[in-house]
């Protein structure tokens, strides 16, 4: 039983992870990215904790966690402040607007 | 368990103050100076009293990370209660001194909210890192004081040369830095060392304690500002005059000459890497030593000197005379502050630091005056005075310990030591004025301290005693011998070295004053050996030539940044992709 349901818990963060990525690299609009970021952080978070479950110690994998749901806070904050300036600036949300450090 | 609590206290106060001080700066001005002064002396009397709790193990005082056995421990033995003793107590006189010194800063639109909470945070990390025993807490002390000498030396901010000095400081011990990290990661995936108590040379293999070893010399010779990374000292004096004081004496530099010292019993087995701290460290006091005579700006010539007096400690540590190299470091430590703390007072009294627009100031600054006489009496190493008996331990140890060619090399390095420091001192405060307007000494919080350090530069040998015992009943993995007074006195009269610096500070002394014009003008002019010495024995050029070579290839390198977020993370994703087939084929 065990196994199976950590096969089953580890593929669903996977697919997690991958859905987010896929956000990632093929949206253009920074709200889609950063919502593809937080589902990314979401798979990692459940792997943490099946990992921490299948290695009795879920006390660290909880510590994890708590970590990177702050982390993910912070991301989230200064995001959302550096959409609202790009929306000042640029008047959208596009994330070809902020192609000016290119080479 | 009972005195430990001072040594966290020393270490906690002043990164505690760093964070209070800004905050009541926002209140009023006084409160803040008040609160500055408040916590540098707690942190004074707490690096004081950790001198109480010395003892040969490490204490655990926190378990960090204990999934990886990384705790916060400290090891409070003379090694590092010393070093925590100077940088608390110099720091503390440095602050009181700034109170004075850095009012007009303000006037100028400098904040001393953010000076005062920097000095505090270097102080406490300072003290950190000697107390700390775990190689994690270290480590993060160690970056923290590089950062506040970065952000210190570039605290005049809108002076351009200020900043470059505070980049050049930060990118230079950069690379010591790195060989400090290699050398920590070596050591704990090779034998899972996470403490240096733990450090032993048996359970690690040997080509992984060489490349441990390669790292911790790299990381002193950026640190302590040995050749060839010791250019960014020089430049370093755009700071204020207080910070120089502060990193010459108390912080930064030090950190070097004590890692080495530190990690010496374990890494001695080693052969080549004590050959090497006495080659790089005498090479280095002669060279600097040198670069010192053709300056003429003060602070420079101070800034050259300590690095002079870095490679006479370093050299120290390599003949394995722990002893002596930690007994001159806090010789240096108070009359280089001293030295440098007198210089701020002419400075700011005549508004140069060119040596050529002062002279004659004697009578017009005497304190000022009688302070630096002290200072350069005790550097050159006039008997009495606590340069003369820590530079001649040093000196003898080398010797002792058959090291014949390092040894002249630094009995070379004396004479020269003894010409510049007579030079700069004559340039100075004697002569006719060449400058306009009136001087007056310091007012009195800035006089005070300086009379505190001329004490101390005149008495500090007297603790020689106390000093060897403490370290040799608290260090039992160093070779370390209790030396009273009068031993120390019969050794040094014992060994031919005795008499060598009396002899050599003489002439010079003549030298100087007999043939001092002539070689002057010719220095001043621009001699072959002064612009030698001002391209930094063509270091500097080397290193320029580097970077401009980098800055170009990065910008050959613009034309792969498409600024596309998509393409970014594709590229990660494809790096991260490279990197798990390598590591599953096994390929490397």
């Amino acid at each position: 039983m065990a196994d199976g349901f950590l096969a089953l818990n580890l593929g669903f963060a996977m697919a997690l992870f991958a859905l987010g990525l896929f956000a990632v690299v093929a949206k253009e609009s920074l709200i889609r990215i950063l919502l593809g970021i937080e589902v990314m952080g979401k798979g990692v978070t459940l792997a943490f904790v099946t990992a921490g479950y299948a290695l009795d110690q879920l006390g660290t994998a909880q510590a994890f966690v708590f970590t990177i749901i702050v982390i993910e806070v912070v991301v989230t904050a200064i995001a959302l402040a550096i959409m609202i300036r790009l929306q000042h600036a640029t008047g959208r949300l596009d994330i070809r607007a902020m192609r000016r450090l290119a080479g | 368990m009972t005195y430990e609590v001072f040594a966290v206290l020393a270490i906690f106060a002043p990164l505690l103050g760093a964070g209070v001080v800004p905050l009541v700066g926002l209140a009023s001005r006084r409160a803040r100076d008040v609160t500055a002064i408040a916590f540098g002396l707690v942190t004074a009397v707490a690096t004081l009293l950790t001198l109480l709790a010395v003892g040969p193990d490490p204490v655990r005082v926190y378990a960090w990370i204990p999934i990886l056995g990384v705790g916060f421990d400290l090891r409070v033995d003379a090694l590092g209660a010393f070093i925590a003793a100077i940088a608390g107590t110099i720091g503390f006189l440095v602050v009181v001194y700034s109170l004075a010194y850095m009012r007009h800063a303000e006037e100028e639109g400098y904040s001393l909210s953010r000076y005062y909470a920097l000095v505090l945070l270097f102080i406490g990390a300072m003290i950190g890192l000697g107390l700390s025993d775990s190689l994690l807490a270290f480590y993060i002390f160690w970056e923290t004081v590089g950062l506040c000498s970065f952000a210190l030396i570039s605290f005049y901010h809108r002076d351009a040369k200020a900043r470059r000095a505070g980049l050049k400081a930060f990118a230079v011990t950069r690379v010591g830095d790195i060989g400090l990290l290699v050398a920590l990661v070596a050591l704990w995936s090779a034998g899972g060392v996470v403490t240096f108590s733990g450090l032993d040379a048996a359970g690690i293999p040997r080509d992984i304690l060489g490349l441990a070893a390669f790292g911790f010399l790299l990381a002193a010779i950026g640190k302590s500002a040995q050749v060839p990374l010791h250019v960014w000292l020089p430049d370093a004096m755009e700071a204020p005059t207080t910070i120089s004081a502060l990193i010459h004496a108390a912080t930064m530099v030090n950190a070097g000459v004590y890692l080495v010292a530190r990690t010496f019993p374990a890494l001695e087995a080693l052969g080549w890497w004590p050959q090497a701290l006495l080659w790089i460290g005498s090479i280095t006091a002669l060279v600097a030593a040198l670069s010192a005579y053709a300056e003429p700006d003060l602070k420079r010539v101070l800034a050259y000197s300590t690095v002079s007096q870095l490679g006479y400690m370093v050299a120290a540590v390599g003949a394995g005379a722990i002893l002596a190299s930690q007994f001159h470091l806090l010789s240096q430590a108070i009359f280089k502050a001293l030295l440098f703390l007198a210089a701020g007072a002419v400075i700011q009294a005549v508004g140069t630091r060119d040596m050529y627009g002062m002279g004659g100031l004697r009578t017009k600054m005497p304190l000022a005056s009688n302070a630096f006489l002290v200072g350069v009496l005790a550097m050159v190493g006039i008997p009495l005075f606590n340069g003369f008996w820590s530079k001649e331990l040093l000196l003898d140890a080398v010797l002792e310990h058959g090291f014949l060619a390092p040894f002249l090399l630094l009995v070379v390095t004396t004479f020269v030591t003894a010409a510049y420091s007579w030079r700069a001192y004559w340039l100075v405060f004697h002569g006719t004025p060449r400058f306009a307007g009136a001087a007056r000494d310091a007012p009195r919080p800035m006089s005070a301290v300086l009379v505190i350090l001329t004490g101390a530069a005149a008495t500090s040998w007297l603790l020689l005693g106390p000093y060897s015992e403490t370290m040799a009943a608290t260090m039992p993995a160093y070779p370390v011998e209790p030396l009273g007074l009068i031993a120390a006195g019969v050794a040094i009269l014992r060994w031919p070295s005795g008499l060598v610096p009396l002899a050599v500070a003489g002439l010079s002394a003549y030298f100087v004053f007999r043939y001092g014009p002539r070689f002057e003008r010719r220095l001043r002019e621009g001699s072959a050996y002064a612009r030698l010495v001002r391209s930094g024995f063509l270091l500097d050029a080397m290193y320029n030539a580097l970077a401009r070579r980098l800055a170009d290839s990065a910008q050959r390198l613009r034309s792969t940044q498409t600024g596309d977020l998509n393409i970014n993370v594709a590229g990660v994703l494809g790096g991260i992709v490279v990197i798990v087939v390598v590591l599953l084929l096994g390929v490397v």
